[in-house]
């Protein structure tokens, strides 16, 4: 989590999206948003893992399934209102 | 508004830095949220009792005398009478038909349970019988009708 990598350095292409694709995203282009949700996918289920307990009171870290849902939606939702 | 004229290379940085930030905003709201839900829960053991009584109501069938009974060769047995007569066995004995009645275990398994023989077992049931029979003998009420 606190390896920082500098995406601005010239050239570095990592974790970036095409032009296009946050252009047509941004219009609210459905095959796009789904790219942009995509790329972003694991990022979210890395937010969204925390300790959960199970019917036996055994914990254990997990994904929790609503934290993603509330996350992809305010992603798409954050994406139309990015402004170029 | 003033606005914002970029190359390409740094609306594509600027644009993945703030999907990053809004979803780490996301995460961090959906965690305070939680602490706060958190914060106002309460368990069941730090309700007053009034509270804890408005929670769940009771089966009455089983109170009192009045309760459903058993009419056996004459006799009145009710609940509170075997409830009574159960009590009246020594502890292992009754340890032992409450395993073999309510937990549907064999002579077996409750000797592996309390760690006695299998005969042990047999025969604190056959005797806890004849004391349970004895006392209801004695005490049930004789039917009234």
């Amino acid at each position: 989590m606190n390896v920082v990598i500098n995406t601005n350095v010239e050239n570095n292409e990592r974790g970036l999206l095409p032009y296009p694709i946050i252009l047509a995203a941004n219009k609210g282009e459905p095959e796009a948003m789904k790219v942009v949700v995509l790329h972003y996918g694991s990022y979210m289920t890395s937010l969204s893992m925390r300790k959960l307990r199970d019917e036996q009171g055994i914990t254990y870290w997990g994904i929790d399934e609503d934290t993603r849902e509330r996350l992809r939606s305010k992603l798409m939702q954050s994406v139309l209102d990015f402004r170029i | 508004m003033i606005e914002p004229d970029r190359t390409e290379w740094q609306v594509r940085c600027t644009f993945n830095a703030f999907c990053k930030r809004v979803l780490k905003n996301e995460a961090i709201n959906i965690f305070n949220e939680r602490k706060q839900r958190q914060a106002k829960e309460m368990t069941f053991s730090d309700l007053t009792p009034q509270e804890e009584n408005e929670l769940y109501t009771l089966d009455k069938q089983y109170e009192g005398e009045e309760g459903q009974s058993f009419q056996v060769a004459g006799k009145k047995v009710t609940p509170k009478l075997l409830a009574e007569a159960l009590r009246t066995l020594p502890k292992e004995k009754r340890k032992t038909v409450l395993l073999y009645y309510f937990f549907d275990k064999s002579d077996v398994e409750i000797a592996e349970l309390l760690n006695i023989p299998r005969s042990t077992v047999q025969y604190r049931r056959t005797s806890s019988f004849k004391r349970l029979k004895r006392f209801l003998e004695e005490h049930a009420d004789e039917c009234s009708d």
